[in-house]
Parts: C-alpha cells; structure tokens; sequence
C-alpha cells in the first residue's frame, strides 16, 4: 500500500482530462447565450427579494442600541456577494455547460465547482418534456427534461435550448425510445 | 376493458376480520369505563354507540363496493365508500406480489395481496382479503400473462439459471422446488443476535419511562424476592443504580430485537424456479413473495465489521418497485455465508461475490483527512471564541485527529471496484460495509463528477444510476485517478452498447 504521506502520492502529477476522457465527450455543443441574462433574471430577483429583507431588518433594529453592526452593512453584504452569484456565476455556467446528441446517447458536462460528466443512453430514456417559463418564453428559449427510471438522474434537465432546437431534440430522441420493460 | 361478469369480491371473511381490527378502537373509547365509573360515563357510551354506527355499516358497504377484475392487460380495483376510486394496473407495470398472512387470517385461511409496481413506494394495489387459493391463483395469473405478453425477455436468465442447476442434479427438470437457501432455527436466532439495534434500545427507553418514570422503582420491582439484598447494594450508589438500568434496558431491546428478527424470519426459503425468486418467511405473520430475474437491478450485500469477521452476510436485490417496509430492497438471504450468497448469485445468473479488488486514488486518505481535519479546527476555533474558559482542555479535541487518520485509511481500504463480466462491483463503507453489484445492462445513465479540489488532483468519481437504487446509499466511487475513471466509463458504457 502506498502510504497517504509519501511525497509522490501528495505532489500527485496533474491529469489532462480533455486527452484521457472517453471520446464521446468531445465536440460539445453550447447552449444559446440568452441563458445568461435568464440565470441573471432569475438569480437577481432573489437577491432583490434578500436584500429587502434584510434592509426591513436593519430598518426594524434602527434604534437598538444593542445592535452589533452599523445600519446598512448586512443589506450591502447580501448585495456584493449577490451581484457576484448574479453577474460571475451564470457566465461561468454558461462557459461549462455543454451537451450533445449523439446516435445512441445523450452527453452532457455541467457544472462550476463540481463538474459533472453525464451519458445518457438513449434508449433509457422513460419520457420526454419540453417546457417554457416565463423569462424564457422571453427570449424564446426552452428546456428539455428527460426522465429515466434511475435514482439521481430521474430527471436531467438540459436548459438554455432555442425553442425550435429543444422540439427538435426531443423529436429526434422521441424516434429511439423503445418500449422496453425494466 | 372491463368484463363486468367476472368481477371478483374480496372473501366474505372479510367481514368478520375488519370487524375483528375495529374491535381496538372501541375499546380504547370505553376504557375510561372499565377503569372507574363515574357520571361521564353515559358520553363514553354514547361515543362507542356512534363509532358502531357508522364503522359498521361501514364495513359492510366497503366489502359490497370493492370490487376487481384480472383482464389479459390490466388488474382493475374499484374500491371507497363515499370517495371511488377506479385503479387500472397494467399487468406488465406490476413488478411483484406478495401474500401475507397474518396469525388471524391463517386461522381463516385467507391472505392479504399487495401488488407492487414500478416508481411507487406504496403497494399500488391490495387486496384485503381473499382466500389463500385465491391469491395464489392471482399471482398465478398475472405472471402467467406477464409471460404469454412476450414482453418478458427471461431466456438468458433462465438459461443461466438451468445451466447451473444441471450441473448439480444432472437434467432434473425440477429446478424450481430446490431451495438456494434456507435458515435454520439456530441461525435465525443468530441473526437476530447480530441485528442489534439502537432504535430498539431507544424504544425500551421511552417504554421504560411510560411504565415507571422512576428507574429507582423499577429496580425494586426487578429485584424482589431472592435477589433482595442486592437491592441494597445498588440503592446506595446512584451511579450504580443508573448503570443498572441502561443495562437492562440495553439488554431488553436485544431481546426484544432478537424476538422480532425470529418472528420477520422464521423459516426464511428462498428458492428459483422459471426465473422467479419465491421468497417465504414468518412465525406468525407468513410472508409470501415472487421477485421475477429480471425486474431485479442491483444486488446489494452488506455486512459490518463484526458480521464479516464471523463470515456472515446479508444480500439485498434492489428491484424497481420500492418496498418501503425492507428499506427500499427485497431480502434474498438476512444473514448467510458468503458461500452461501455465491450459490444464490450463481442461480441467479450472476458473477461471484469479488475477492479482489481495484482500489480507488490514495489520495482519497488525504482528502478525507483534510475535510475533516478542518471541520475539527472549526469546532475547535468555535469553541475558543464562544467559551474560552473551557479552552485549556479542549485541546482534548486533537486527540480525534489520529481516529480521523484511522478512519481515513480504513475508508481507503475499505473503497473498492471490479469491472467484471457485464457487471460492476462497488465496495463501501467502514462499519455499515456494502457491496453493490450492478449489472451493466440495468444501467440507466454514467456519469463522472469531480469538484474544484478534486480536478487539481485529477480525481474523478464515477456512478452509474440504476433504477430504484437510494439516493442515501447511491454506489458512488469516489476518488478514482482520472485515468482510471475515463476507462471504466469507456468500457463500462462499451459494453453497455454492446449488450442488448
């Protein structure tokens, strides 16, 4: 056993994921870009709602002499590191978000800090919904949702799609569902 | 479709057994009566006179209502009193039935069917009740026409399954009476010595104090008699005293789960025939249930540490609809021998139990330490800012820091996989140990996740969903070095697309 201290084992040699990763995985597809200004709608829209929260907070103990920080510094957090979650964090969504279809499977790659790696057979697939709320119906955007039987991944949702790709999608992995009993 | 002339009622007994179950209920509405009476006891009365007017007409309309038919596509139930209801179950939806017969309907010789289907955690469908021969034949049926549909798709299994029966008795063709595996009275007992559980120790406790809040009392009344000057003894120390009393309650939620481990599993029979698992167990309450092969997905054996050392096993198959009662599994074999499992894996079709294992990264040691490690120095800082009187001493916290180190390489040891012949093997766990053997051709998706840390380290977990596996104990490996983790993806999903 090698031991968990041993110099080689800490300064652990850095993997190339893009040369050694199945090859199913390259040549990506991204979603429409009008995702950002949604993920920044969206995200926005509740950090207005906290921040107000929090500022009828600081307004109610205005008066409390007990009260450990000045007027205006909680609400002002709740906006830096909101504008932060709201301005940074959906580009970088964006930038790491990809997906393809390919003949038999389903690929996708998401996430910023914990980077997910999916196939989805096709055949697996138990249903499919293609659905439209109301930022995206602004921007003519939908998302595909594919329900298989499993645990974790009974639903995988695929956002960010033009309306007429994430039909199209759907149509197109429509033709492979197979009746299969489980 | 609906064939009206072949509806079916539920066994009139019925009647008699609902009536038998309410019978609590009034009873607990006149207590006050039996206990002293006094001037409200005419309300007590008057209460037990309305609940028999209305519970037994009751009963009697519900049994006149339910109503159900077996179509060639459908199990149908018409059922409810003022609320009616119409299920339509598809027979090829329904993934297992089991009969069940508790001590009362053994007398009557009548049974209660729950029909299981897929992505409900409830029984889609009973049947309280119907004669034993009558559940039977329904079971009979459905899998019966579950077969004729042709969706079943059993030939390798079966075929498996026949190959390794004929090497045993040379062409016997019945396989199916041959039981895989049985427990003796003594090794029940066992198992139930083993399963000891805190929640049963917690259910003496609360028990305890509902009969005797005063532990002091309840000692008395355990020793009286012969045991009488011991009393003295332990009146004297408190401490004492309490120790005592942990002890025998300790004691009795062993017992107590050693008597409902030999109720549940008395007589447990497992046996094979026409690629079905029949599964039979109970003292007192019979429990009866047919898993067919391939409705099952992951096979799942747990153990501890204790369990392994006395080579003893407990083989769970994760099937599609989710039994609540078994935690999400059906049972194949509670506590059994790993040779014994291997025999049942082989009539199932199935590779051995693994000996050998791939580890995951070493590095897997480093990450845990470091999570942890850190959650400590926060409880730590914590503690220093909130009471820093107490600081001196909890420097005792860093003494966790070895069992951290002995528990990360425990975890490490313990972390395994084998990509074997269309199946992968996951081995988990330090004290509630599992392995999972997951058959390729069940997979639904595979994915790789790895956060930030794990990138710059080139780690990878890797997961394969299956259907109806718990999201609580999900196979996940965790802390493969890349490499390791793209190509057992690669082959993973390789001959996922290769298999049918």
């Amino acid at each position: 056993m090698i031991s968990p201290f041993d110099n080689s084992v800490f300064g652990a040699p850095p993997v190339n994921p893009e040369v050694d990763r199945p090859s199913t995985f390259d040549d990506l597809n991204e979603l429409a870009p009008q995702i950002v200004k949604i993920w920044r709608l969206k995200t926005g829209a509740w950090l207005g709602v906290l921040a107000i929260i929090f500022l009828v907070v600081d307004i109610v103990i205005f008066f409390d002499s007990e009260k450990s920080l000045p007027f205006g510094v909680l609400p002002g957090l709740v906006v830096v590191i909101g504008l932060v979650f709201t301005l940074w964090i959906p580009r970088l969504r964006y930038r790491y978000w990809k997906y393809a279809l390919r003949p038999t499977e389903l690929v996708l790659i998401r996430g910023v800090f914990n980077r997910v790696h999916t196939i989805v057979p096709l055949r697996r697939i138990q249903h499919l919904d293609v659905s439209q709320d109301l930022f995206e119906r602004e921007y003519d955007l939908g998302k595909l949702i594919i329900h298989t039987a499993g645990t974790r991944s009974s639903d995988v949702v695929l956002p960010g799609l033009n309306i007429a790709e994430a039909e199209r999608l759907r149509d197109e992995m429509k033709k492979v569902i197979t009746d299969e009993a489980l | 479709m609906k064939p009206s002339d072949q509806a079916r009622r539920l066994h009139p007994l019925t009647l008699v057994q609902r009536l038998i179950v309410s019978l609590p209920g009034l009873v607990f509405i006149l207590l006050p009566l039996f206990k002293e009476s006094d001037g409200t006891a005419w309300f007590n009365l008057i209460f037990a006179g309305l609940y028999a007017l209305f519970v037994l007409p009751w009963i009697a309309v519900y049994y006149l209502r339910f109503r159900y038919w077996i179509t060639p596509t459908e199990l149908i139930i018409h059922s409810g009193v003022v609320t009616r209801r119409a299920r339509n179950i598809p027979i090829d939806r329904i993934q297992n039935i089991e009969i069940e017969q508790a001590p009362l309907q053994r007398m009557l010789r009548t049974a209660k069917v729950a029909i299981y289907t897929a992505g409900s955690a409830k029984a889609e469908g009973v049947l309280e009740y119907v004669s034993i021969d009558e559940a039977r034949h329904i079971r009979a049926s459905v899998r019966q026409m579950q077969q004729d549909s042709g969706l079943d798709v059993p030939e390798s299994a079966l075929r498996e399954v026949t190959r390794s029966f004929d090497g045993q008795n040379e062409g016997k063709p019945s396989i199916g009476t041959l039981p895989l595996f049985q427990m003796s009275a003594k090794r029940v007992f066992m198992s139930g010595a083993f399963h000891f559980s805190l929640l049963y120790i917690a259910g003496i406790f609360s028990l305890l104090q509902y009969v005797e809040p005063d532990p002091t009392v309840f000692l008395s009344w355990l020793l009286r008699g012969p045991l009488e000057p011991w009393k003295a003894t332990i009146d004297a120390s408190p401490f004492i005293a309490i120790s005592v009393g942990v002890l025998v309650a300790v004691f009795l939620g062993w017992a107590s789960g050693v008597l409902l481990t030999v109720n549940k599993n008395f007589h447990f029979t497992i046996s094979l025939s026409e690629a079905k698992l029949h599964r039979r167990h109970g003292l007192l309450t019979l429990a009866e249930g047919t898993i067919p092969l391939k409705r099952i997905q992951s096979l799942i054996i747990r153990t501890n540490p204790i369990m392994q050392f006395f080579d003893y096993y407990r083989l769970e198959l994760q099937t599609m609809g989710i039994d609540l009662k078994d935690g999400g599994f059906q049972v194949a074999a509670p506590f059994a021998r790993r040779s014994e499992i291997n025999l049942i894996l082989s009539a199932m079709g199935r590779n051995p139990f693994p000996s050998v294992w791939n580890s995951v990264s070493p590095l897997t040691m480093r990450r845990f330490i470091f999570r942890y490690s850190a959650l400590l120095a926060m409880i730590l800082a914590s503690l220093y800012y909130f009471v820093p009187e107490i600081f001196p001493t909890a420097w005792i916290g860093l003494l966790v820091l070895p069992v951290i180190i002995g528990l990360s390489v425990a975890r490490y040891r313990n972390m395994g996989y084998v990509l074997g012949d269309n199946q992968l093997a996951v081995k988990k766990g330090i004290f509630r140990q599992h392995v999972w053997l997951v058959p390729i051709n069940k997979s639904q998706t595979f994915s790789l996740g790895a956060n930030f840390f794990q990138r710059r380290l080139g780690l990878q977990n890797v997961y394969v969903d299956t259907a109806g596996a718990s999201p609580m104990m999900p196979a996940e490996l965790f802390d493969l070095p890349g490499e390791a983790a793209y190509s057992l993806i690669e082959s993973l999903y390789t001959s996922f697309k290769d298999g049918k």
